[in-house]
């Protein structure tokens, strides 16, 4: 068949020639996939309102030799406050950047999907830095980067009062242990439990926490050591919410 | 092994540098410009290296132009309290051939990009809020395009201005003409919607 369905969130539009635009979808279907969208940026483009970063829409796809193409796009959700207020577009762009830089073209993730989808509708209505937050943990774990929270992840014992992040480690270490390793990030256990809750609770019943700024700081720091670990880069994204003084 | 003589070969990569251009299409405009009479060559050459050495920005506006301060800045006629702010040069042009626009212009000479990395510094915003030191602007209204980098610039405009005590008004959204509503996406049709007028 050459033309074939999905249901997917546009993560990216880059302009190419005119009206055109190169499409990174994240779809239920299919994962991550790049497609051409001819003349959507004409004012009379039916896809224009689909195409738009941040939608999500069902789009019905052409194979083509190098990308496939849009053949029809039909809008299902816009999410309209987060092009109204700065702060909503610079986090949205974030979590889009992070599910294009962890994942794979063409490798199915139906939960990075509905984790995308869940956390677009809730920018605005949640606390956005603790969102943003959850959204980087349970990203991490549903793609296998987790960092290990629960025990000493080099020799297996509690982690004790003070216990040391390390990002080669690949999560917590206990005092004994971190003793032994160079450019750990000492937190509380505050940070590490409320680490924890993040991933278990649903998005939805995030603005029961309150945690404070320490916390929220030790979170950040550590959830972004261990991105920027993984991924060899920094989220072009951090640097328009810094502009934009929202970097929190 | 060189299919064609140096001069024609240099010819043809330096047209396939240009945007959209690739190589047969090099070729086929090279071969043009030597079958064609030599004026029709030397009046292109001159033409661009006229508009390349002459053209520069606006020291106002930082529009495209050939004299330190651009036709439409210098204009007494144009109404210097109402500032249009857009993104590109051509997006100048377009709001000029509506001819129902009658102030005059700030060029931003790009926009902000979230997912693409940002550099504020690259635009020409201080250009613009120093223009409205003064306390002679009235309004600025911003003409960025209705995408997520147009949107967002606008947004960050209007956190920057709007403490000047200048009115900020963005262009309005909706339908473009010949359009119909079924196409339509809901984001378009509300903004639509909260720009009706009466009839």
């Amino acid at each position: 068949m050459r033309l074939y369905k999905v249901s997917a969130l546009v993560l990216k539009a880059v302009n190419i020639r005119e009206a055109d635009l190169i499409l990174t979808l994240f779809s239920r279907e299919r994962g991550k996939i790049r497609v051409l969208a001819y003349g959507a940026c004409k004012p009379g483009s039916r896809k224009r309102g689909a195409v738009q970063p941040f939608s999500c829409a069902n789009f019905l796809l052409c194979r083509g030799r190098d990308l496939d193409t849009v053949s029809q796009a039909d809008l299902q959700e816009m999410f309209p406050a987060l092009r109204e207020r700065l702060d909503l577009l610079g986090y949205a762009s974030y979590l889009a950047e992070l599910v294009d830089a962890f994942t794979a073209e063409g490798e199915a993730a139906p939960a990075v999907f509905e984790l995308l989808q869940q956390s677009f509708g809730l920018l605005g209505h949640i606390q956005t830095a603790l969102l943003t937050r959850a959204f980087e943990i349970k990203l991490l774990t549903l793609l296998g980067y987790r960092p290990c929270l629960e025990s000493c992840v080099s020799c297996g014992g509690a982690l004790g009062g003070e216990p040391v992040y390390h990002a080669g480690a690949g999560g917590m270490l206990c005092p004994r242990c971190a003793a032994l390793q160079h450019g750990g990030l000492r937190c509380r256990r505050g940070t590490v439990a409320t680490l924890r809750l993040l991933l278990r609770w649903d998005l939805r019943r995030l603005n029961r926490l309150r945690p404070d700024d320490a916390i929220r700081r030790e979170m950040r720091q550590i959830l972004r050591r261990h991105m920027e670990y993984h991924l060899e880069r920094r989220m072009k994204s951090l640097q328009f919410l810094r502009l934009i003084g929202e970097d929190y | 092994m060189r299919y064609y003589a140096g001069p024609v070969a240099r010819l043809i990569d330096e047209l396939a540098r240009l945007p959209g251009i690739g190589n047969k299409t090099a070729q086929r405009l090279a071969f043009h410009l030597l079958n064609a009479p030599p004026e029709a060559a030397h009046n292109l050459a001159r033409a661009v290296t006229e508009a390349r050495d002459s053209v520069r920005f606006c020291k106002i506006c930082a529009n495209l132009t050939d004299s330190e301060v651009c036709q439409i800045c210098a204009d007494p006629g144009r109404d210097q309290t109402q500032i249009c702010v857009v993104g590109e040069p051509k997006d100048l042009v377009a709001m000029e051939k509506t001819r129902g626009y009658k102030g005059v212009y700030h060029v931003l000479q790009g926009v902000l990009s979230p997912l693409n990395g940002v550099d504020a510094d690259s635009l020409t915003i201080r250009q613009l809020l120093a223009r409205l030191e003064g306390g002679r602007v009235r309004e600025v209204i911003l003409a960025t395009n209705p995408n997520v980098e147009g949107d967002a610039t606008a947004l960050y405009l209007a956190r920057l201005i709007k403490p000047l005590g200048v009115k900020v008004t963005r262009i309005a959204h909706g339908l473009p003409v010949g359009a119909h509503l079924e196409y339509a996406d809901e984001m378009t049709l509300a903004k639509a919607l909260e720009g009706r007028r009466e009839v």
